[in-house]
């Protein structure tokens, strides 16, 4: 295999591209059957991602690579760099980054990314702040329910 | 700043990874948010991605179950502990309309779950995290002194829970002199008698899996012992000893045990003369802690003190119930 067929390049919603190696890449089931099925000149489009989203998955992609050698990281070690890595990302971003894992199809960036997003949130303005979701109770039934979880709301 | 289309799917994973307690805070967000919490789905999904859950105290206080905050915190370097009644779990009675709570007689716990037994001689099975309740008519009506238990069979995929009634009899149980532990295999749903080292006993949990005892009376101090192992011979440690002169083995005992500051937290119960009063015994120290529910309580009653852990176990539909 020459040196080129081992790269391939990912252009991003905003047409930014990335070089990168395959093996980085394939961690993404959606870009391994995108390349089994019609990867033409090696230049694979991703139209859901962000040029700077697509930039943090490559960064975790290439740490979590096992790629001639160089994955003999110790898991305790990839721990660390996972906790560093969306440690001072915000809400926002971390959304972003779930939604790039579940559409790239990258499991453990999915756990991490969610698990990240459950950890910071701690009220329900959070949520509202970032996300559409739709408070469809009457003011009466959101009393009762308040008013049933005021234990929960104890530190 | 555009918001977010997150896929509903998304938002469960996310969902599943917030502690019990957390999402109790959530439940108010949308009608999809609170029936996720009570689907079978949600529930296995949480239980195996959600961190481990903070162990809480609760108490039943002038009928009602509340959460205390107990905090020994610096205790042995002369810092005062202090014990708050933090807040109530709201137990809505369905057959009553408007805000009328349920009087509460006794309560269980097992994984998340309180079993209650009420003052008007109902019985219900409720989860104060996702406020899902399934009230229970006994085949035949409950008298005062029976007791209740919540437990579940490990045989089947899917926990079935089950109900114990025991009537006149405890887990601490007498017969003839003797006091001995009275066991239930929920699975194979049979008794068995094991021995115990002191005839003045209380049962309680560490960790909520290790069955610890308080053994003692009032010359050698208080003892809790710790289960090893359980079978046909159960063998017990010891865990740690208080000096103690105020506890009183009747039937409504209940303890606690604090591993990280030595002490044992008590209450004596309602039939004991110091009903109002929670118990802290470590080393030779002794202190009282007066409960008061807050409002316009003068005086409050407490009783039943035990560990409570926050999930979203779900009381599954046809609950068998055992004489």
């Amino acid at each position: 295999m020459s040196k080129s067929e081992k790269k391939i390049v990912l252009k991003s919603l905003d047409n930014e591209a990335f070089e990168v190696e395959k093996a980085v890449a394939l961690q993404s089931q959606t870009i391994w059957v995108m390349c089994e099925d019609k990867c033409v000149g090696n230049e694979i489009p991703l139209e859901n991602v962000t040029g700077q989203i697509l930039a943090k998955v490559i960064d975790y992609c290439k740490k979590h690579a096992v790629v001639d050698g160089d994955g003999d990281e110790s898991s305790e070690e990839l721990k660390n760099w996972d906790t560093e890595f969306t440690k001072n990302m915000d809400q926002s971003t971390l959304f972003n980054m779930i939604l790039a894992a579940n559409y790239l199809n990258i499991k453990s960036l999915l756990n991490l990314t969610c698990q990240a997003v459950a950890d910071k949130t701690k009220t329900i303005d959070e949520f509202h702040t970032f996300l559409n979701i739709e408070n469809n109770f009457t003011p009466e039934e959101e009393a009762q329910i308040c008013q049933e979880n005021l234990w929960a709301f104890d530190d | 700043m555009e918001k977010i289309d997150l896929p509903w799917d998304l938002m469960e994973e996310i969902l599943s990874r917030v502690p019990a307690k957390s999402l109790g805070r959530l439940r108010s967000t949308s009608k999809r948010w609170n029936a996720l919490y009570n689907s079978e789905g949600f529930s296995r999904k949480h239980s195996a991605n959600a961190p481990k859950e903070e162990s809480l105290s609760i108490m039943l206080i002038d009928s009602r179950v509340c959460l205390v905050r107990i905090n020994l915190e610096g205790i042995h370097n002369n810092v005062a502990s202090s014990v708050k009644v933090a807040a109530q779990f709201y137990l809505k009675d369905p057959l009553l309309s408007s805000s009328h709570e349920v009087e509460i007689r006794n309560v269980f716990h097992c994984e998340g779950l309180l079993l209650c037994t009420t003052r008007d001689y109902r019985l219900v099975v409720w989860n104060p995290c996702s406020g899902e309740t399934k009230w229970i008519k006994p085949r035949v009506s409950y008298e005062e002194s029976d007791f209740y238990a919540l437990g579940y069979d490990n045989k089947c995929s899917c926990k079935q829970y089950k109900i114990l009634r025991v009537g006149n009899t405890y887990w601490i149980a007498q017969g003839g002199p003797d006091k001995f532990l009275l066991s239930f295999d929920f699975t194979t749903e049979k008794f068995q008698s094991l021995p115990i080292p002191h005839r003045f006993a209380a049962l309680s949990l560490i960790r909520e899996e290790q069955l610890c005892l308080l053994v003692g009376g009032n010359s050698s101090g208080l003892h809790v012992w710790v289960a090893t192992s359980m079978g046909p011979v159960s063998s017990w440690i010891k865990l740690l000893t208080v000096e103690d002169r105020s506890i009183s083995f009747s039937i409504g005992l209940s303890f606690l045990v604090d591993e990280q500051n030595n002490a044992v937290i008590f209450c004596n119960g309602l039939w004991a003369p110091s009903c109002k009063i929670l118990h802290i015994s470590l080393g030779n120290k002794h202190i009282r802690h007066e409960v008061l529910r807050g409002g316009d309580y003068r005086e409050s009653y407490c009783q039943f003190l035990l560990n409570y852990v926050p999930s979203f176990a779900q009381i599954q539909q046809g609950t068998l119930l055992k004489d």
